[in-house]
């Protein structure tokens, strides 16, 4: 049955095909296990040339990264496909870390033919763990892992606040808001009833968040059956500070997560192979009702109001709300989610109508939903104002005034925040058979596929017809082609089939016999593949129908709305999914019995019938809607180097190993219309180009008549009605002498990190070891256009952090990163441009795994592990203040240090 | 070996057939032409569609009333997109209230339903609702004739140069469409609304479906008086060609011959019953509006529109004299003294407000330095309705949108008679129409109605046509009149500063220390200028949008953008 395993494991979609591959698309569970994160995306940091893997989200349960298989093809979006054990379109984030065998990136037309309709952004796949063949292996163990804040922006005290806002209201020429008597009180920390001093942030979050975590898994077999189980628990208790106190719920961010898994294999003949898994996972989640973005902790200044009244009354004011009070006394919603995946696969040996030949069927049936319950309140506060000097103006007490209502605590009863059913079937009949040199390996594939999620028109429908047949000479001359007739429900009827071909060629050299003598090149081969790939996900049902739907309503008598009928757009014509044509080059290279290996991979993509609104070469005097068009047109081009070193000496072994990954796209089309200015022009730009007027200093005092109006010459602003010294002086483009629209262009830098690359070194001597994993990303940009923090007091209701006080603008010194304070909503200012973007390049260290294993001291024990595990624990970059992935007001990323023990016999 | 040969050949070819099957979804909720047009009741849907890109003043532009971008009114957030058309950074690359593909899309609305409308449903002639159903089907093309002129003229008043669409386009003819001139689409849309005023029925209360709320004679009537009006305008009349007055004054006579409507003294705001209501847009139980404009400082306000002191001093004393704030600085916030419209359309210093009453005062609850309350001292009273109430469980009500009201017609009439003829009591035939009402006697009617003294009989006639002026800005006040009256009076650059008040006032304390009852008294007044717009005269229309200019190359941007 050995040969029955390998097919099963290559299920579907042929990981067979490649098995000839140099394993650096590949990484075992073994190698995860190092940063064992929550969702298994956040484990992926550098490890597989060509997957550049971002944090962008900082839930502590909601964070799959996001990902790219050799950067962007589409301007529509990315989105990998990822296969579970053979299903297309699962969740990698329902796994967990310790389940999962091996993860494998396709990148190249021959590997991704094979998935049709849906596979040209690139393709994951997961294979979870098995059985073994004898005996029995258990393994426990326990985390605690300690959260804190990654970095977070500091906030203005209240000195710092009144001073920056004076400034910004005597520059906006408006009279100052404290008298200099009041900003000494500040400053020697007098009537702090009025003026008082209050970190939000440390009222609001605490300095951890904890989480727990044991796993269990049991892998066995003997005679005809092989199973694995395994079981999870994660306990997540966040950073929110007094979540307790009403009684009645928790505000706390709160995550129980329980998860089963078993796999089990099954001879039931001696030609038949029965699989079954099952993947469980229930989740309960719990967010203050208030939810996780904290603009209030951010937004309300240290100076804005006491956090409470002796009374337990919330003070907040009309321009600021009370941070803790917006936490803490509004509720919380709780998410419920219950997710089941099901497999059962037959293999059956067919050798009776000629060797080598073998037919898998294959079902599986996912199921999911998320319920989501919700209690909620508004509470009751004194609004705070000051009391001020008739005479002098001068603030002297606070007045406050009785606001809103408590209300009791408000039960939503649940509603479906989402749910999924999936079904799936495979069939493979494979033939593979060796006639002395020759290696002959083939297979007919099918594929159905149906996804349903909530509502109309959200059920995906795939059926994939596909041939694919590999040779080999000797194990030297390797030729292979695809043939994927793919099938969505996507595409007009008549026209829901295309066929993707690939094909494939390798030249394994350091097999040829004026090779063979070599001692120091173990391993050299050549491989080249073309084809073509399909993407039809972001397309939407019945393109190629007029969608007459319901229209605007209108009252003709009383309150009673009617409801009206509309023509809807007109519908597109030849409806194209994206088709994306592959061509990919690669080198692999071993030296000195591959304790060196190297692989160098090239690629060209050129992505066609990417959908265009239509609109911007139609009038809108037409009046309906105008149809999707499929002329988009992008190629992507790049590179990955891999290489890793290995080397045992007695007791000490040690590894380094680094890939760093290339790409780089242009859009050729994109459906414009007329572009008044070359500089505007999208095609010839990346995907996700930054966009915006190109900053030369400062207007300063000298720019400006006696009246503080312009002088002659100096450029003026179509942005914003009066200009300022401290604003930002723009290039005038177009040389018409006012900054607009026309002046506005992209900058050659997108936001998607074109380099990326992964660092990882260990070593092991005796029972220790460690292992770090090293990650960086280069050439791009990051948005900073964060209010408060980045665009601090305007509209009177921002704070201003202490990061824009080192470096902006002002009259004494007039130069810096920022420009003038001011307390409007400056147009011309904060317009788009470099000012509000920076270079978002970073090395992070983003794991640090270090064990001792007692293991050998203990009788019948495999491995006893006591263990640290780190998390990014430090960042290179030019952020600084927050974490360059996630420059967000959001609950703030984790910095995370992780203790535990492993058992295994 | 051939047997396993066939059936895995009739095998594939099952699961082939099976695929094309197992592709094929329909989960749409989409109908299609034929079906929106088989049945009465889509075909009523399809007219009903029309109707709604009617759109009110309520929040017509970022959030807000129009009037906050001319002197009646300031913008309470000074952050808000308003401000573009008064800040001068207005300009054809971010047009602001660019209504051009809203009002584009209402008019392929109409054509569809004009060119797909059947006559009839003969095979439901035995159904029991088959002659109402006809008799509103019969009259369905007219008013949708009606909104779609109402359409062009929503966006000949802001773009000047449109372009006439009678039918429905396709893409390459709507990227090649020539704009008319303002003459030959005033002209156009007079023609529409003389074609279904032919049509229309006066009213449709006494109909089975009661349906107020639809197109009238008296609607289409109404467009065609301000139409004309507009045309013979100063901005679109620059040779003051008389003959236009005429043609304006006599449309507003041929409306109040029909005698259907009333000015009587009845409440005009949120008033779908209103005896002077021409047309109305009715909305149900919502508190958006107040949400926005209600007085900072009171739960759940905020502030909104702010009326100006331009505006307040503009309402006359009640015996009809005319305000002037040097004279009656006294009566400034005497609602009883001034003409009742005043305590109608805003709130002053001291007006009642639900259990309370607004202080606008420096310092005081409802004015500043607290953000976003008044610099004028003035909230916004008229359309909102004042039992709307934000806390614990909230109560919203009604509201009503008036498009035409009896007043404005007594008003076209009064400034087009008296362009026509200079005499403010002419009376008499004029281009073979008998006006049996002099300019002088429709003003003072409209006066009538909100209850303030007439306008002597004896008064220089030379300020008389501020006089009328005067009267549409205060009777249309908050009814988006004010922005367009302005510009086709060629105006615009008078009404640049707007001032507001500045009151200090005394706190007084009444009562015992368990019920203090806390009040303010008004202790002075400062006349201060809040704002300077910016004016150019190619302000007078809006740009056309750039990207329009680009798709369409026939299309030629207004003068000066």
């Amino acid at each position: 049955m050995k040969k029955v395993l390998i097919i099963m494991t290559s299920l579907f979609l042929g990981t067979a095909l490649h098995a000839q591959d140099f394993e650096a698309n590949t990484i075992t569970g073994e190698q995860l296990e190092i940063s064992n994160t929550f969702d298994p995306s956040n484990s992926l940091y550098g490890l597989i040339p060509g997957l550049s893997v971002i944090q962008t989200g900082s839930s502590p349960w909601d964070n799959a990264a996001s990902m790219t298989v050799r950067g962007m093809g589409s301007f529509n979006g990315n989105n990998i496909l990822i296969v579970i054990d053979g299903v297309p379109g699962r969740d990698l984030s329902l796994l967990n870390v310790g389940e999962i065998e091996s993860i494998k990136v396709l990148k190249d037309a021959a590997s991704l033919a094979l998935y049709g309709n849906r596979g040209a952004d690139g393709a994951i796949v997961i294979t979870t763990r098995k059985g073994i063949d004898d005996g029995l292996k258990i393994a426990v163990d326990y985390n605690y892992e300690l959260q804190t804040p990654f970095r977070m922006p500091q906030m203005a005290n209240n000195y710092e606040y009144a001073t920056a806002l004076n400034e910004a209201l005597v520059n906006d020429g408006y009279a100052p808001r404290y008298s200099a008597a009041n900003i000494s009180a500040m400053k020697n920390g007098q009537m702090l009833d009025v003026f008082p001093n209050v970190n939000w942030q440390d009222e609001v979050l605490r300095k951890a968040a904890h989480k727990h975590e044991v796993n269990f898994s049991a892998r066995g077999g003997e005679n005809y059956v092989k199973y694995y189980v395994y079981a999870n628990y994660t306990g997540y208790w966040g950073l929110f500070n007094n979540t307790d106190l009403n009684s009645q719920y928790s505000s706390q961010m709160e995550m129980h997560n329980l998860k089963i898994r078993s796999n089990i294999e099954a001879d039931i003949t001696p030609t038949t192979l029965l699989k079954v898994g099952v993947m469980g996972k229930l989740t309960q989640n719990q967010t203050p009702y208030y939810g996780t973005y904290l603009n209030s902790m951010y937004a309300t200044p240290a100076l804005a109001f006491p956090v409470m009244a002796g009374d337990g009354t919330w003070y907040a004011s009309s321009m600021f709300a009370n941070p803790l009070a917006d936490a803490v006394a509004q509720g919380n919603n709780i998410n419920f989610n219950r997710y089941l995946y099901a497999d059962v696969a037959l293999t059956q040996d067919m050798s009776f109508i000629t060797d080598g030949l073998d037919l898998t069927v294959a079902a599986a049936y996912d199921n999911g939903a998320e319920v989501t319950d919700t209690r909620s309140k508004q509470y009751f506060v004194y609004r705070t104002d000051y009391q001020r000097d008739p005479v002098t103006n001068e603030i002297t007490g606070m007045t406050q005034t009785p606001w809103g209502e408590d209300t009791n605590l408000a039960f939503n009863g649940g509603w479906l925040g989402s749910q999924f059913m999936r079904f799936n079937v495979n069939a493979d009949l494979s033939y593979k058979r060796i006639f002395g040199d020759h290696n002959v390996d083939a297979a007919l594939l099918y594929n159905l596929s149906r996804t349903k999620t909530k509502g109309a028109n959200n059920t995906y429908l795939y059926m994939d017809f596909a041939f694919r047949g590999s040779y080999d000479y000797a194990g030297k001359y390797f030729a292979s082609v695809v043939a994927n007739y793919s099938g969505s429900a996507k595409l007009e009827k008549g026209r829901k089939f295309r066929l993707y071909p690939a094909v494939s060629l390798g030249w394994l050299i350091s097999k040829e016999d004026f090779m063979s003598g070599s001692d120091v090149v173990s391993h050299l081969k050549l491989r080249a593949s073309y084809g073509v790939v399909g993407y039809d996900g972001r397309l939407t049902y019945d393109m190629d129908k007029q969608f007459n739907q319901a229209g605007g309503s209108y009252i003709f008598q009383n309150k009673d709305w009617l409801g009206g009928l509309m023509q809807g757009a007109i519908p597109s014509t030849n409806i194209m999914p994206e088709t994306d044509y592959k061509a990919d080059l690669g080198v692999e290279f071993g030296m000195f019995d591959n304790s060196l290996m190297f692989q160098l991979e090239g690629f060209y993509n050129n992505r066609k019938n990417i959908a265009c609104d239509g609109s911007e070469t139609v009038s809108e005097v037409l009046g309906v809607g105008v149809p999707i068009i499929f002329t988009g047109e992008t190629v992507n081009y790049g590179a990955e180097l891999s290489a890793t070193w290995r080397k045992t000496i007695g007791d000490f072994s040690y590894n380094i190993g680094g890939n760093i990954s290339y790409s780089k796209n242009r859009i050729v089309e994109a459906a414009e219309g007329h572009v008044p200015y070359e500089w505007q022009r999208i095609a010839g730009t990346q995907i996700g180009e930054m966009y915006g007027y190109e900053p030369v200093g400062f207007y300063q005092q000298e720019d400006f008549n006696a009246d503080g109006t312009l002088k002659e010459g100096v450029v003026s602003s179509g942005l914003i009605s009066t200009l300022r010294p401290g604003d930002i002086k723009y290039n005038d483009l177009n040389e018409d002498g006012i900054i607009d629209e026309n002046d506005a262009k992209y900058h050659g830098v997108s936001y998607w990190p074109s380099l990326y690359y992964g660092i990882s070194l260990g070593m092991e001597y005796k029972n220790f070891g460690f292992q770090a994993m090293f990650q960086g990303a280069g050439d791009f940009m990051v948005y900073t256009n964060l209010d408060n923090v980045y665009k601090p007091l305007y509209n009177n209701d921002k704070n201003i952090s202490k990061h824009y006080l080192e470096s902006y603008w002002t009259a004494d010194s007039p130069q810096g990163r920022y420009p003038r304070l001011t307390t409007e909503s400056n147009a011309h200012n904060y317009a788009n441009s470099p000012v509000w973007w920076e270079k978002g390049d970073y090395l992070k260290l983003r794991n640090l795994y270090v064990w001792y294993d007692f293991g050998k001291y203990i009788n019948k024990i495999d491995s006893f592990r006591l263990f640290f595990k780190g998390h990014n624990l430090f960042s290179i970059d030019s952020i600084k203040i927050m974490d360059p992935e996630h420059v967000s007001l959001a609950y703030p990323t984790a910095r995370s240090f992780q203790l535990g023990l492993k058992l295994t016999f | 070996m051939k047997k396993y040969i066939k059936i895995s050949a009739l095998a594939v070819i099952a699961v082939l057939t099976a695929g094309c099957n197992f592709l094929t979804l329909d989960e749409s909720e989409y109908t299609t032409k034929e079906y929106q047009f088989a049945y009465f009741g889509n075909v009523k849907a399809v007219c009903t569609n029309v109707y709604s890109y009617l759109q009110s003043g309520f929040d017509a532009v970022e959030g807000t009333m129009r009037e906050c971008a001319t002197d009646d009114a300031m913008y309470a957030w000074e952050k808000g997109g308003i401000k573009r058309y008064y800040d001068g950074t207005w300009n054809s690359i971010e047009p602001i209230d660019d209504k051009w593909g809203h009002y584009y899309a209402g008019i392929a609305a109409a054509n569809y339903f004009l060119e797909n409308c059947p006559e009839d449903f003969p095979e439901s002639q035995y159904t029991n609702e088959y002659n109402n159903n006809k008799k509103q089907l019969d009259l369905f093309p007219y008013e949708v004739g009606f909104l779609r002129a109402y359409f062009h003229f929503e966006l000949l008043k802001r773009y000047g140069n449109i372009i006439i669409v009678d039918h429905s386009l396709t893409m390459d003819e709507a990227n090649a469409m020539k704009q008319s001139s303002y003459d030959e689409v005033i002209e156009w849309i007079v023609a529409e609304c003389d074609r279904v005023a032919e049509m229309l029925p006066v009213t449709h209360a006494n109909t089975y479906y009661a349906e107020v709320g639809r197109v009238t004679k008296g609607a289409a009537l109404a467009l065609k008086s301000r139409a004309l009006l507009y045309a013979a305008s100063p901005l679109n009349n620059p040779s003051g060609d008389k003959a236009r007055w005429e043609a304006a004054a006599a449309a507003s006579k041929e409306l109040m011959d029909l005698n259907i409507y009333q000015l009587v003294d009845e409440e005009v705001s949120n008033n779908p019953d209103a005896l002077g209501l021409i047309m109305g847009i009715r909305y149900s139980d919502d508190a958006t509006f107040e949400s926005a404009n209600y007085p900072m400082g009171y739960y759940g306000g905020n502030s909104g529109v702010n009326p100006s002191q331009n505006l307040a001093e503009a309402f006359d004393l009640i015996d009809g004299t005319q305000f002037d704030y040097a004279k009656h600085q006294d009566m400034m916030f005497d609602q009883s003294a001034r003409d009742p419209r005043f305590a109608k359309t805003m709130y002053c210093f001291g007006a009642p407000f639900r259990e309370t009453k607004i202080y606008s005062h420096v310092g005081g609850p409802n004015g500043q330095p607290t953000e976003g309350a008044t610099k004028t001292s003035y909230y916004l009273r008229k359309f909102i309705q004042e039992d709307t109430d934000f806390l614990s469980n909230g109560s919203a009500f009604p509201h009503c949108w008036p498009l035409f009201r009896y007043s404005e017609i007594y008003l076209n009439y009064a400034e087009a008679l008296y362009n026509a003829t200079g005499n403010k009591d002419f009376k008499g035939s004029l281009g073979g129409v008998n006006f049996t009402m002099s300019p002088l006697e429709a003003i003072n009617a409209v006066r009538a109605r909100a209850g303030v003294g007439s306008i002597p009989a004896d008064e220089d006639p030379a300020g008389f046509l501020e006089r009328i002026h005067k009267e549409r800005r205060v009777e249309l006040a908050f009814e988006d009149h004010r922005y367009w009256d302005l510009r086709r009076w060629n105006k615009a650059d008078e009404a640049v500063e707007i001032y507001g008040l500045q009151l200090e006032a005394d706190k007084v304390v009444e009562g015992d220390e368990e019920n203090q009852v806390v009040s303010y008294q008004l202790k002075s007044a400062q006349k201060v200028l809040l704002r300077t717009n910016y004016w150019n005269d190619r302000m007078n229309y809006y740009p056309i949008s750039r990207k329009e200019t680009f798709k369409n190359r026939n299309l030629v941007q207004n003068q000066g953008w």
